[in-house]
């Protein structure tokens, strides 16, 4: 058995500050950081794989703004902290958001209670309809884009941040209704990601989703309640 | 921790206060990260299924490559590995109108075709909707020109397509039609192009060689200039290269 190599991580916090931490570093942060990480989230590799990598990330974009400093905390210390908070947004939206894999069948889901097979005919019009919400969808983001682009404002992305986890299940229902926001990303967490202000960000999103509307309305007609084709 | 590395070597090429890429490509590494998760896919898996490396995925999928890093044939093979189109992915990492358009890059002997987005749409779909009556039976390749020892050619209506004969763009319609009634398998595909001399437009019979990912075939043209590149697997995306082998004269 291989001993862990010994780290100073008093020499190796400033020699991160300045932009020359060792290979080891990493290696060791990832070594103390997986168990803790595995804890949180149970058995999900890939999701632990995906937190290390952002925790690394936002040390990388800690030290880019300046905002890290030896003095006050070791690298570890730090990174434990960063990969915490990444844990328990990951549980959060997990909570709020359970995805289901096209791929797999769930044994225990019972057969499906309206058509347990469907036909290849309704397979492929529902494959079509499919298709069609996202190219219609995706004609009316660039659109929004194109404004976007012309008045240097980030109204489309401000929506996608905001309600990307519905266009990715090809919900695009929140064209049309006003759901509880309760389940979507906030606008802090918007924010963050287009690096402005939170109202920018609520300002953003709110007048690019009437923009995507209007947008809606004038490439494919009205947009009605129960038999909109906006709904999965 | 090869991806810690490249990320920090990429920080430290931007210097102090930088931030990660555009809007645009940052948006996208979080859609495809999200459709990976949704997929149950890990970073190595995806990488693995779109012929990538994981480390250059994750710098993707973190917003810390310029769109210029990211190839339309990177982003296909993505839409691909995670089932879809690419006019049904929401956004893309480029600035809107300003998304990859074909390049042909022509030097003595050889020349490089780098489909663009335009072109990869009708390749992932026919990727995708193999065994679908609406899948394109054809993908449409720009006019490229050949050069060797000081004389040009030019390959014209170069078209992939998994019918042994070339599809005149009149006929696609038709030839839907026909693959709606099904039984043909799609998994082996034909390059179509006709060469003609640069100057006359006569028919050329040269002896061309066709790369195309890890594929290579040679077709010699003949009377009518056609030439045929046969037996090619769609899936295995890559830029393609063409080299004039011989010419009579």
């Amino acid at each position: 058995m291989t001993s862990a190599p010994s780290l100073s991580w008093e020499a190796e916090s400033v020699a991160f500050a300045e932009h020359r931490e060792s290979e080891t570093c990493w290696i060791e942060l990832a070594r103390m950081l997986r168990p803790l990480v595995a804890v949180r989230l149970g058995d999900t590799r890939a999701e632990c794989e995906d937190v290390l990598s952002e925790t690394f990330l936002a040390l990388l974009e800690l030290r880019a703004r300046g905002g890290y400093d030896p003095e006050r905390a070791a690298v570890p210390v730090i990174a434990r902290t960063i990969a915490e908070r990444r844990c328990l947004d990951r549980l959060r939206h997990s909570y709020r958001h359970p995805t289901r894999s096209l791929d797999r069948v769930d044994p225990e889901a019972g057969p499906h209670p309206v058509d347990p097979t469907p036909s290849v005919e309704r397979r492929v019009v529902e494959a079509a309809a499919r298709e069609a919400r996202r190219e219609a969808f995706r004609i009316a983001f660039r659109e929004l884009q194109r404004a976007d682009r012309a008045y240097g404002s980030c109204r489309a992305l401000a929506v996608f941040y905001r309600y990307r986890f519905r266009i990715e299940e090809d919900d695009y229902s929140f064209l049309i209704e006003s759901r509880p926001d309760a389940d979507l990303p906030g606008w802090g967490e918007v924010a963050a990601q287009l690096g402005v202000t939170e109202e920018a960000a609520r300002q953003n999103g709110s007048r690019g989703l009437r923009a995507l509307r209007a947008l809606w309305r004038d490439h494919f007609g009205e947009l009605t309640g129960e038999q909109s084709p906006l709904r999965p | 921790m090869a991806f810690a590395r490249a990320a920090s070597e990429r920080f430290r090429a931007l210097g102090p206060g930088a931030r990660r890429g555009l809007p645009e490509t940052l948006a996208f590494g979080t859609l495809i990260s999200d459709l990976r998760l949704r997929n149950h896919l890990d970073c190595l898996q995806l990488a693995e299924r779109a012929g990538l490396n994981p480390v250059y995925l994750l710098m993707l999928e973190r917003g810390l490559l310029g769109p210029d890093e990211i190839p339309a044939m990177v982003v296909a093979r993505l839409a691909v590995a995670l089932g879809r189109r690419l006019s049904g992915l929401p956004l893309l990492p480029y600035a809107v109108d300003a998304e990859p358009e074909d390049t042909v890059d022509v030097t003595e002997g050889t020349t490089w075709l780098q489909p663009g987005l335009s072109t990869l749409v009708s390749w992932v779909s026919a990727l995708l909707d193999a065994s679908s009556p609406t899948a394109p039976p054809a993908i449409r390749l720009p006019d490229l020109e050949l050069r060797m020892g000081g004389r040009r050619w030019w390959a014209r209506r170069a078209h992939l397509t998994d019918a042994p004969v070339p599809i005149p763009s009149s006929d696609e319609y038709s030839w839907r039609l026909l693959r709606g009634r099904g039984g043909r398998s799609r998994d082996r595909w034909w390059l179509f192009a006709w060469a003609g001399e640069a100057d006359t437009e006569q028919p050329a019979t040269i002896e061309v060689e066709l790369t195309m990912g890890t594929q290579r075939r040679v077709s010699v043209a003949g009377a009518r200039g056609l030439l045929s590149f046969d037996g090619l697997d769609l899936a295995d995306l890559g830029p393609l290269r063409f080299r004039v082998l011989r010419a009579p004269g």
